[in-house]
């Protein structure tokens, strides 16, 4: 059992370590393309027609994939007054709850999430014209990674010593 | 059906649910239980809330804080305030009270500028005998400065959803930050004729210019980057992209103290806060989504417009709600959940939307140091190695002084809107 939880805890964490870097590149690029589109726009005199439409795509994508790591990493804002007054024990059965209610609100935001980026697929995007899925795809792929995090959150939390590797 | 919208909701939020999972888990629990409409609601509302270009200078704002963070401009902004305050009675508070003005009129966010300032001035005041709960209440009620003084996330979130001009708003915020600097002041000021401690020698002009020469790059920015927006030149996330350049350009080749390798980790980073902040701006769209549907401002707007019939006590009362949903909520949430009930109100109480959102900043502002949650609270407790307990009791004197401080913004509106040119 221990070594299950254990496998299941550093495998998250390696999905985590490469979407923390995905996260970063996705920021370059959002910087580096709305950069040049004020550079084209105001040095070059002519503006960019798709910079715009990556960048929010990217926006999306850094939000859903940003939120389950920071929630693996407690860094997500809540309102830790309750898990301060309780004591070491029913702490970590409140963390558990909060785990299972963000599991809940993951497996819908997945199922809806897959429903919506199928309906979408034959619609393409303005300037780019990819396929709008390229976009709902985002949606479906966070909430996966915020299941596994609470999963992992959960195993942390079963085993005799939780240690976070960041 | 309100009622499991807003009780669910609270009850998640006690219980230490995520703000961003708890707004959306109370979404769900609505429209499951009243089958209003399709599920599919859920992930549209949410893309539909995120998926737009104004945002896009939430995380550019939010980078550029990170990069002046490191790149050496948080420091020569304090040698430069110190030369200016720093011998007055009470300087080394005064000067993290205008530090963290400099900072907030560089940087989008609250936490950013408690951070970047108090990092450097909070363990300085307490070698020069402050008390380590003052230092640090004092910065984490400066901090505060960080969304009333443009630029400003929470700014441009009401001026989204109130469909203002991002650039009237913040040049809305100005004089409001002003009374909130003046009132600062004084209050450090008498603070330390109780308790004295260490002053800086004063500075001659000769000192003045020199550190001012130094810092010259960090307060030509705000110049740059209000100037381009309210210029109408550029829109706020150009501006924003623009800082994050030109903060680039002087952290790594003009100060030369940020380092190229440090980058990939400032961009993760700032990717993170980035996501914290836009995740619960995607549930709170769909969550104020639910709230419009169940048609909870009219009944809202009927009843209060029934109720009173004073602008003034109106503001009062925006007031008070406000401070109750500032300690627990999340300023971003807050604004796109509230505007859309109560704007309507306060215009047809006849109060200028852009006065409004200022009010609804400030408020908020203040939640953020307002215990029993606040984010600069938190922060500044991590920096001084104060309990969170000790800080909540330090602090409150400061609530106090922003109460009065947030009744003059409110009840003056000239503040708000002398330099909107209406």
């Amino acid at each position: 059992m221990q070594a299950v939880l254990t496998a299941l805890v550093r495998g998250v964490d390696a999905v985590n370590w490469m979407i923390g870097w995905l996260m970063a590149v996705l920021m370059a690029v959002m910087t580096v393309l709305i950069s040049w589109q004020v550079f084209a726009r105001y040095v070059m005199g002519n503006s960019l027609t798709f910079s715009e439409e990556v960048a929010r795509f990217s926006t999306v994508w850094l939000t859903m994939l940003g939120a389950a790591y920071a929630y693996r990493y407690g860094a997500l804002i809540a309102v830790e007054l309750l898990p301060g007054l309780l004591g070491r024990r029913m702490a970590t059965t409140l963390k558990i709850a909060v785990a299972l209610a963000s599991a809940v609100f993951a497996l819908v935001l997945l199922r809806e999430g897959l429903a919506i980026t199928a309906r979408v697929l034959p619609q393409t995007a303005p300037s780019t014209r990819v396929s709008m899925a390229w976009l709902y795809a985002a949606m479906p792929a966070g909430a996966a990674m915020i299941l596994l995090n609470a999963l992992a959150v959960i195993a942390d939390s079963l085993r005799p010593q939780p240690k976070v590797q960041l | 059906m309100t009622a499991i919208l807003f009780g669910v909701l609270l009850i998640l939020l006690l219980a230490g649910v995520p703000v961003a999972f708890a707004l959306g888990l109370a979404a769900i629990a609505t429209i499951w239980q009243g089958e209003l409409m399709p599920m599919l609601i859920v992930p549209q509302e949410m893309i539909r809330s995120i998926n737009s270009f104004p945002l896009l200078a939430i995380p550019f704002f939010i980078l550029a804080g990170n990069l002046m963070q490191s790149g050496g401009i948080s420091q020569r902004l304090v040698a430069f305030s110190r030369t200016l305050v720093g011998s007055m009675n009470g300087g080394l508070a005064m000067v993290a009270i205008v530090t963290s003005a400099f900072f907030a009129a560089i940087s989008g966010s609250g936490a950013a500028t408690t951070a970047a300032v108090g990092a450097i001035l909070i363990p300085a005041m307490v070698a020069q005998g402050y008390s380590a709960s003052y230092a640090a209440a004092n910065q984490a009620a400066a901090g505060a400065l960080g969304v009333i003084i443009p630029p400003s996330i929470p700014l441009i979130l009401y001026a989204i959803s109130a469909n203002q001009s991002v650039g009237d708003m913040f040049a809305a915020g100005f004089l409001p930050g002003f009374v909130v600097v003046g009132g600062l002041m004084i209050f450090a000021w008498l603070h330390a004729l109780r308790h004295p401690s260490v002053r800086d020698a004063p500075a001659g002009l000769a000192e003045i210019g020199r550190a001012g020469r130094n810092a010259i790059l960090a307060l030509l920015m705000p110049v740059l980057i209000l100037g381009g927006i309210y210029g109408g030149v550029v829109t706020p996330t150009e501006a924003a992209v623009i800082a994050v350049v030109y903060s680039l350009i002087v952290g790594v080749l003009i100060y030369r103290e940020l380092p190229v390798r440090a980058l990939p980790i400032i961009l993760r980073d700032s990717a993170i806060t980035s996501a914290v902040v836009l995740s619960i701006i995607a549930t709170a769209g769909l969550y104020g989504r639910i709230i419009l549907s169940l048609q909870v401002p009219a009944a809202i707007s009927d009843f209060v417009i029934g109720a009173i019939d004073s602008p003034w006590l109106f503001i009062i009362l925006v007031n008070v709600l406000l401070l109750f949903v500032g300690m627990f909520l999340e300023a971003a949430a807050a604004i796109l959940i509230f505007t859309p009930i109560l704007l309507p109100i306060a215009i047809n109480f006849g109060i200028h939307p852009v006065h409004f959102g200022i009010i609804m900043v400030v408020n908020l502002a203040m939640g953020m140091f307002t215990p029993p949650v606040g984010l600069n609270l938190f922060i500044a407790s991590t920096l001084s190695r104060t309990s969170i307990a000790r800080l909540s009791v330090a602090v409150l004197p400061f609530v106090a002084l922003m109460l009065v401080l947030l009744m003059i913004i409110s009840f003056v509106p000239w503040l708000s809107l002398a330099l909107t040119g209406r």
